[in-house]
């Protein structure tokens, strides 16, 4: 199984990645949150997941070939 | 290119207004753009974009020839004009505006800056889509 | 001078004169605009120990370069004065039109001075200034009095205006405009009040003068084009700061029956996905933004019908989850009888929360409220207690005052659960277990806001249980914040999606001409920080760290509930996380500026002042 992360936002300050991009292999299909922890991005700086453009919760199970889009914790103001 | 509204998408921003005075005066001045945005607040809370249509009302009244039609838009010759605004009042829709600073009304002429930077999507194009479903971004 | 209206628009309320002076280059230069400028000037012109709501006090209004012009977000204005509620210095920015508007009038700053004889209007329009009796106006629901003026006065005015709670000096009184905007906090909507200004009203018709035309035209183009293209721009503009609601749960710091706990178990019912789908009617926009964080509603019970704008992420927090209102709407409405009456949102929901703590515990007896029984999740009892505290009744009176004043009054060991740093009521995020959000609360110049840092996704990244190293994210964000309320726009681009900080030093060169890194922008930041502390330690006289203390619920009791239970911050914890913080910001132990920082900085006018605080 391959997903590309795509790290957006603030959370590019806390988790250096090319591009903000980050290819993640894992051998079997895992939700987001594992995908997440083997990437060694902490859960709970992830706010929001969206899986191909759709919005999703952690708890997902995306597709091979997914991308997967974090954005970081909205400010709240 | 004919511009399409969809207020309900209106966010108020003023944007189309910066990028039309700037387009044709090259000054940063809402109240010499060629559309106006006004709210219905507190009820029921939306926003009413005014702009011309190019219903050519404006030509047929005005004394002095100054307003005439090209590739489909009325434009005004500001040199012909002796700021009589007997267009600004034959405006079915009010949208000839009137500055101090200006002798000639404000017109649209269709340049479409306000159709390439509404953050929204409530001012497109409407020989290129129907409506736009959601808002840019 | 390109960038600027030019002038600053000087009101004598008391003998209904005003002047204009060209804007000082030099101030400009020095501090940009905005929050900058304003406290300059206040700190200048106002009298250590002069009474907020007395005659001596001073409104100061300004814009910065980068408002009105095209710029992503560039309608921010800062109302600056010496606030009723903390005593010492306070600010408050406010999105909408006015700060586009004013600039279009020819002015950067505009300054209210003395006391009105009756209640007033003060109209800009142009270099026409105007003083009329508000007598007609004076009484009504802020917005009601916006739509009336408009109505009036045409409805191409932006119009300014406070409420019953501003008129009546409630100590957390706000500033409205644009049905549905405020600049909430430190009471300006009582300094307001007490120099009988109901309303201000501008229109101006002029072109911003630019250095570079052709520039900002292409700079401005990019800044936007970059937004649209952003990746996270649709789900900001979707539910606007309503979005973090769900996370700040999930973390346990979200601020829940007055603070008592830090986990909501309704919140499922107050995200931006259910208000989204049951009341949202229109994403409204301040001025040049192109991701409308503004959620315009339409509100509907068998109780109440009302629009509002709203409610936003701090109104959710400290409506929803600290007074415990079960469902959206009711959090709505209670933004929307804040709203009309003119109270700030987290200081209504905080104090309210207060007093409902005290019913329960019989500090406040049923006898004080009409023989009431007041409850934490009633929108009833909410509604009764904003309108006494707008009109100043019965048991309104002391609430009015703030929970810093209300609970020295009411005993009882209230004053551990008043939950405030400096008389200011703490707003959205809950800190026992986030200590780099406990210090930003702390040190916040105003008192207990985050405005100035939000320093909690630090928190989770480097663990929440670390005391040390905290400081320099807290002093960086301290700096980077309050720059966009010097520039005149709006921080939430850069806060909320990523915008690069990059593109303001570019765009305000091309409008201004002047050449600032980002590292002069952030150093003139820090700058105006040790003048704003300056200004609240001259007003306090003695200063030391204990104003800067939170409340002992959050030195002495742990988290009882939730994801964060069993957490708190002990006072070893918050001295060391003070410590740590003077020592980076060149202050001494009491968090008084030192002298040798002040020189450091070009800010020698402040030594006296600061050596003869140290010496008391």
């Amino acid at each position: 199984m391959q997903y590309t992360l795509q790290i957006v936002g603030h959370l590019r300050e806390i988790i250096p990645a090319a591009d903000g991009d980050i290819t993640v292999d894992r051998p079997a299909p895992e939700t987001v949150r594992q995908i997440l922890g083997a990437a060694g991005i902490n859960p709970d700086l992830v706010m929001t997941v969206l899986v191909d453009g759709e919005r999703r919760n952690k708890e997902y199970t995306p597709p091979d070939g997914a991308t997967i889009t974090c954005l970081s914790a909205l400010a709240g103001g | 290119m004919k511009i399409g509204l969809n207020e309900a998408l209106c966010s108020g921003c003023r944007v189309c207004q910066l990028v039309c005075s700037l387009g044709h005066f090259k000054e940063n001045n809402p109240k010499k753009a060629a559309l106006k945005i006004t709210g219905q607040f507190p009820a029921p809370g939306r926003f009413q974009i005014a702009v011309c249509n190019q219903c050519g009302s404006c030509a047929e009244v005005c004394p002095v020839g100054a307003i005439e039609k090209s590739n489909g838009v009325y434009k005004i010759d500001s040199d012909k004009c002796i700021g009589c605004h007997a267009c600004v009042e034959a405006c079915p829709l009010g949208v000839m505006f009137v500055h101090k600073d200006e002798k000639a009304p404000i017109k649209c002429d269709l340049c479409g800056e306000c159709i390439r930077y509404c953050p929204r999507g409530a001012i497109f194009d409407a020989d290129q889509a129907k409506e736009q479903e959601v808002s840019r971004g | 001078m390109n960038g600027y209206g030019g002038k600053i628009l000087r009101i004598d309320l008391s003998v209904k004169k005003s002047a204009t002076v060209p804007l000082p280059e030099d101030l400009a230069k020095d501090y940009l605009g905005a929050r900058g400028v304003a406290a300059r000037l206040l700190y200048d012109e106002i009298e250590p120990g002069i009474d907020p709501l007395g005659d001596k006090n001073k409104i100061i209004i300004a814009s910065g370069p980068l408002s009105g012009v095209l710029v992503p977000a560039s309608g921010k204005v800062t109302f600056a004065s010496k606030s009723p509620a903390t005593g010492g210095y306070g600010d408050s920015n406010m999105g909408g039109m006015v700060a586009a508007e004013m600039k279009y009038a020819g002015y950067d700053v505009i300054i209210l001075e003395g006391t009105a004889a009756e209640p007033s209007l003060v109209i800009i329009d142009d270099d026409k200034i105007e003083f009329a009796s508000a007598a007609k106006y004076w009484g009504k629901g802020a917005m009601i009095a916006e739509k009336m003026l408009k109505e009036d006065l045409g409805d191409d005015f932006q119009i300014v205006t406070i409420g019953p709670a501003g008129e009546k000096l409630v100590k957390f009184a706000c500033v409205s405009h644009d049905f549905g905007r405020q600049a909430g906090r430190t009471g300006i909507g009582a300094v307001l009040g007490a120099k009988r200004v109901k309303a201000i009203a501008i229109r101006g018709s002029g072109s911003i003068p630019l250095a570079d035309p052709d520039k900002v035209i292409a700079k401005g183009k990019e800044m936007y084009d970059a937004c649209f293209t952003n990746p996270a721009a649709k789900e900001w503009q979707d539910y606007g700061t309503a979005g973090v609601t769900p996370w700040v749960n999930e973390i346990g710091s979200f601020p829940t029956k007055n603070f008592w706990t830090t986990y909501f178990e309704k919140h499922q019912a107050l995200t931006g996905q259910v208000m989204r789908e049951s009341i949202v009617v229109t994403d409204k926009a301040c001025f040049g933004c192109p991701a409308p964080c503004g959620k315009y509603s339409h509100a509907q019970s068998d109780k109440y019908d009302v629009f509002v704008e709203g409610p936003e992420y701090e109104t959710t927090a400290l409506i929803g989850g600290n007074c415990e209102m079960p469902t959206i709407e009711d959090v709505a409405y209670g933004n929307y009888l804040c709203d009309e009456l003119g109270l700030d949102t987290i200081s209504g929901g905080g104090v309210v929360a207060f007093a409902l703590e005290c019913f329960e515990k019989g500090i406040i007896k049923k006898e004080e409220v009409d023989g009431r029984e007041l409850k934490f999740g009633d929108i009833d009892s909410f509604k009764y207690l904003v309108e006494k505290i707008a009109a100043r009744e019965g048991i309104g009176d002391l609430l009015a005052e703030g929970v810093r004043t209300a609970a020295a009054r009411l005993g009882g060991g209230s004053e551990r659960f008043a939950i405030h740093i400096k008389g200011l009521e703490w707003s959205g995020y809950e800190a026992r277990y986030a200590p780099a959000m406990m210090l930003a609360y702390m040190t916040c110049d105003v008192g207990a806001h985050h405005n100035r840092a939000w320093a909690i996704t630090h928190d989770v990244a480097v663990g929440r249980e670390e005391i040390a190293g905290k400081a320099p994210k807290v002093i960086e964000l301290q700096h980077i914040r309050p720059m966009f309320d010097m520039l005149g726009a709006c921080r939430l681009l850069w806060v909320e999606i990523g915008f690069p900080l990059h593109h303001y030093p570019e765009i305000l060169r091309v409008i201004t001409g002047y050449d600032y890194s980002l590292e002069d922008l952030l150093k003139i930041s820090e700058k105006v920080w040790n003048i704003t502390r300056a200004f609240t330690i001259r007003e306090y006289g003695r200063f030391d760290r204990k104003y800067d203390y939170p409340p002992a619920r959050f030195y002495e009791e742990p988290i009882p509930t939730g994801p964060s239970k069993g957490h708190y911050i002990d006072m070893d914890g918050i001295n060391a996380l003070l410590d740590e913080y003077y020592e980076l910001r060149g202050w001494d132990n009491n968090g008084i500026p030192t002298t040798a920082k002040l020189r450091e900085l070009g800010l020698d006018f402040l030594i006296p002042d600061m050596e003869a605080a140290r010496g008391k």
